[in-house]
């Protein structure tokens, strides 16, 4: 007997060893000063890799980020199963490619079922910015612009398909939407920089006003003072373009910020698009520009719908400044050989003519061709931020997404809420903990003060088990733990109430104390596992959080029954053998 | 020694036709409130949506963001509530399909520039944006975990006792859960993921109650063969009042703690455990012992002697 209770002993020494060893890089980490983590990161970043990875994990809602569910946009294009599950997984690397070079500590990205990607990014600062990199396809066109007279030729066959009808508003929100869905709104979609920069800004001096502008288009095609109903006059779209001449006979179309979604459906009409020679098609710039009369205007290109060349001539693209106006923030692009070569034919072939650079479906510039350029090298400007610039290059580098991702569902949470709820599940979750106890000790005297030691290795193993299984603790996870310590004691008090029933039949402590364990430890049994089953379901069933908290609660409940039975009988034993107690203070 | 209850005898039994009546009733007031009400109120998880949740620098009142959100467009509905500190509102809104993502910048810029809240410093702490196809499947997925734990423990509990304590012990739980989605529904919150899974909790948190109750029940079955069994099923009921009281006490007691200093997004999780906790409790000896009798007085009186709770005998001691 002296023996078995040795080992048992034993079993709990080494028990509470490990949990130390399991634990201490959790205590040291997170008792850590701010300064002294960072001194240690940079100073050894192994050491430092390895006390976070044994440290607990916070989970995104203790120590805040962003959590995205994305999935493949079917909209311009459908995928059958095969495909899916294979754009689903380039997309996969090409997200993490680009979450690696963003720089996100520890981030996860990872593929559900065959449709979705979950990723995860702790502690994100701007989650707009976060957003688009992931999300962005990345798709990269060169397109040569159709200007002159064809151009006009082409927007007088769209007004005469158009002229007199109803256009189906209907449309307008669609095409909007889709279209933002395409090239998520990103202040990244800035407008042709060069019309900013060289003509129209506000604050320039040198340019042109829009007076003098529509005053030139008054020949072509631009008419102000077009209806202002939708359906109005002959000429729909016509009326509602502006011109913006660029030399060489080529123009931007400008059309005002208000009247997008109208031109959009027109665009978008069956009569308009058949209109339309095939081969040609529409194309808008980014984000609106504010001219010098005052209003915006988004600039609108026609374009031959053949791209020349794709983002697959890129071997890799960097951010940095123009080298003739240092504060302009570009983009170089370096081309493959074969890009090289490529991007040499189209530029001796098309000298004098407009190559719009066009970034999931959105017109970042449209240069005019001076010469032909050899160098394997090609420049986009019009970026508000150097910052900007540094993410475009990202996306580039990492290469297309085989489709625009949609964000089916996005969480963030900041670091302060975060902190906030691990102090207020610190206080809640001890003096919750202190009240059982002193509750234990004070109904079951003795015996409770061995249940409360129990109750706090319960605690203590718990925490381990997450360090050790590299579980991930959670805000619902913290309220896991807090209920298993309600719970933990359960195991005690029907051990207890079942000793107190054998000693009032007149047994022995010491059979008193066996019968009780004995008796109680089926119903325990029993009992603990139909929450095991409830957690295992709620395992299953739950996202991140709540994945947490089954977590917490199955691990809370093994150990429960490890501290509770095992460990408080040893307690138990130990004191009723030495003693030949005669009474027990329960 | 103090002790809860010292040979308690309680004739619970007698009075479980009021049992069945009490909860029937408000069964069906649970139902009726749902069905008053127009359905449950579901949480984005569920509908889709966007929230944002806002930390002003000092108090703020609701009316004000509702003003300035009143101005904005694109916004089908929104709802502005505190949120635990009188500095901390959410924001819940209905927005267009496909734009729950982009919608939480906008409602800040558009709360940023609004004359409304001038002069006014906010933060986002947290957004979430959920589409309605995941919405749509989480519902789904909800429904289906709670019935998949029904099943599951089911089994369980019909091999480990036998069928009578089976299904005594899932009408006792569904009750618990219809109970509480109708109290949650009363209450006027929202049914979100982290109430499922509270509700899920319950389903194991109020069967762990019964079965120790079960557990008694069976044992007394083989040490008090003479008695009817109606007397045993009492009996072990009152043999395990102390130590039914003293857990739910306990639990309860850590439960309301996190009610009450666990924070404020915790918060609805933790009223829907407090409920389960003493609804469960109060089912597995008003519901869940009585329905056992009731279904051995139907179909096994007479048919056998009362030797116990079918051929499973437990294996211990």
């Amino acid at each position: 007997m002296r023996r078995k209770l040795q080992i048992r002993w034993l079993v709990v020494g080494l028990s509470l060893l490990a949990a130390v060893w399991y634990l201490w890089p959790t205590l040291r980490f997170y008792s850590m000063p701010a300064a002294a983590r960072d001194e240690l990161r940079r100073d050894d970043p192994s050491a430092w890799d390895r006390l976070k990875q044994g440290a607990i994990q916070l989970g995104l809602d203790l120590q805040g980020g962003m959590h995205l569910v994305l999935e493949l946009d079917e909209t311009e294009r459908s995928f059958t199963g095969d495909e899916q599950s294979d754009a689903i997984d380039r997309a996969l690397e090409i997200i993490r490619n680009r979450v690696d070079q963003f720089g996100v500590s520890e981030p996860l990205i990872q593929k559900v079922g065959d449709e979705r990607i979950i990723v995860e990014l702790p502690g994100i600062q701007d989650e707009e910015r976060a957003k688009n990199l992931v999300q962005q396809a990345a798709y990269l066109e060169f397109q040569l612009v159709v200007d002159g007279q064809s151009a006009i030729d082409q927007i007088q066959a769209v007004d005469a398909a158009l002229a007199g009808r109803e256009i189906q508003t209907a449309g307008a929100d669609t095409v909007a939407a889709s279209s933002d869905s395409l090239a998520p709104p990103t202040d990244a979609d800035a407008a042709d920089p060069r019309a900013a920069a060289d003509t129209v800004a506000p604050d320039t001096t040198a340019g042109r006003t829009l007076e003098e502008l529509t005053g030139v288009s008054d020949t072509a095609v631009a008419d102000t003072t077009g209806g202002a109903g939708f359906a109005a006059g002959d000429r729909p779209l016509s009326s509602r373009l502006q011109t913006l001449p660029r030399g060489n006979d080529q123009n931007d179309f400008l059309v005002p910020e208000n009247e997008v979604p109208e031109v959009m459906a027109m665009l978008a009409d069956t009569a308009a698009r058949s209109a339309l020679q095939p081969g040609y098609e529409w194309a808008w710039g980014g984000e609106p520009q504010t001219f010098t009369d005052g209003r915006s205007y988004k600039a609108l290109y026609l374009v031959n719908s053949e791209a020349l060349m794709t983002g697959e001539a890129v071997a890799t693209a960097s951010a940095g400044f123009d080298p003739q106006a240092a504060s302009q923030p570009i983009v170089t692009l370096d081309l493959t050989s074969e890009g090289a070569t490529q991007f040499g034919d189209v530029t001796r072939a098309h000298v004098n003519q407009r190559l719009a650079i066009v970034l999931d479906q959105v017109v970042r510039m449209a240069p005019n061709i001076r010469q032909p350029i050899m160098t394997g090298s090609a420049q986009i400007e019009g970026f508000d931020s150097v910052q900007e610039a540094r993410d475009i290059a990202i996306v580039l580098r990492a290469g297309a997404l085989p489709a625009p991702l949609e964000v089916i569902e996005e969480r963030t949470v900041g670091p302060s809420l975060g902190a906030d709820s691990i102090n207020a599940g610190k206080v809640a979750g001890t003096v919750g903990l202190l009240m059982v106890m002193g509750f234990m000790a004070f109904y079951y005297r003795g015996a409770g003060l061995i249940a409360d030691i129990g109750l706090i290795l319960n605690i203590v193993l718990v925490l381990a088990a997450l360090a050790a299984f590299g579980a991930t603790l959670t805000l619902p996870g913290i309220a896991g733990l807090i209920l298993t310590v309600g719970m933990a004691v359960d195991a005690n008090v029907l051990v207890f109430e079942r000793v107190r029933e054998e000693l009032a039949l007149g047994k022995t402590v010491r059979a008193a104390v066996d019968a009780g364990y004995d008796r109680a430890f089926v119903t325990i049994l029993d009992a603990q596992i139909t929450t095991l089953i409830a957690a295992a379901v709620l395992f299953q069933f739950g996202t991140g959080p709540i994945k947490g908290f089954a977590v917490v609660l199955t691990i809370g409940i093994v150990c429960s029954i490890f501290t509770a039975v095992f460990v408080t009988r040893t307690i138990f034993d130990t004191w009723t053998r030495r003693s030949s107690a005669t009474r027990l203070s329960i | 020694m103090i002790w809860l209850f010292q040979n308690a005898n309680y004739p619970f039994l007698k009075y479980k036709k009021w049992g069945y009546a009490i909860s029937l009733g408000l069964t069906l007031l649970a139902v009726g409130v749902i069905v008053a009400r127009g359905g449950l109120r579901y949480s984005i998880d569920f509908t889709g949506g966007t929230l944002v949740q806002l930390k002003f620098d000092q108090p703020v009142e609701s009316q004000q963001l509702r003003e300035a959100l009143s101005s904005m467009e694109g916004l089908s509905s929104s709802e502005v509530q505190r949120f635990g500190d009188p500095t901390d509102v959410v924001i819940r809104a209905q927005v267009p399909e496909g734009e729950e993502d982009v919608f939480g910048d906008r409602i800040e810029s558009h709360l940023r520039a609004a004359p409304q809240l001038e002069g006014r410093e906010f933060e986002v702490v947290r957004t979430e944006a959920v589409g309605p196809k995941i919405g749509d499947e989480l519902k789904t997925q909800a429904v289906l975990a709670i019935v998949y734990a029904l099943v599951l423990i089911l089994i369980y509990v019909a091999i480990r006792f036998d069928l009578k304590f089976g299904v005594a012990a899932i009408a006792a739980t569904v009750h618990d859960v219809v109970m509480s989605i109708g109290i949650f529904s009363l209450a006027n919150k929202e049914i979100s993921l982290a109430v499922v899974a509270a509700f899920l909790t319950i389903v194991g948190y109020s069967l762990n109650d019964t079965i120790v109750v079960f557990d008694r029940i069976r044992e007394d079955l083989r040490g008090m063969r003479r008695e009817p069994y109606a007397t045993i099923v009492n009996t072990a009921v009152n043999q395990t009042l102390s130590r039914t009281f003293i857990t739910s006490g306990t639990t309860l007691l850590v439960v309301l703690f996190l009610y009450f200093l666990g924070g404020s997004v915790i918060h609805d999780f933790a009223f829907a455990l407090i409920i389960g906790i003493v609804i469960g409790t109060y089912s597995s000896i008003f519901i869940a012992a009585p329905l056992v009798v009731d279904w051995h007085r139907r179909f096994e009186e007479g048919r056998a002697p009362a030797s116990g709770p079918g051929k499973k005998k437990a294996r211990a001691r």
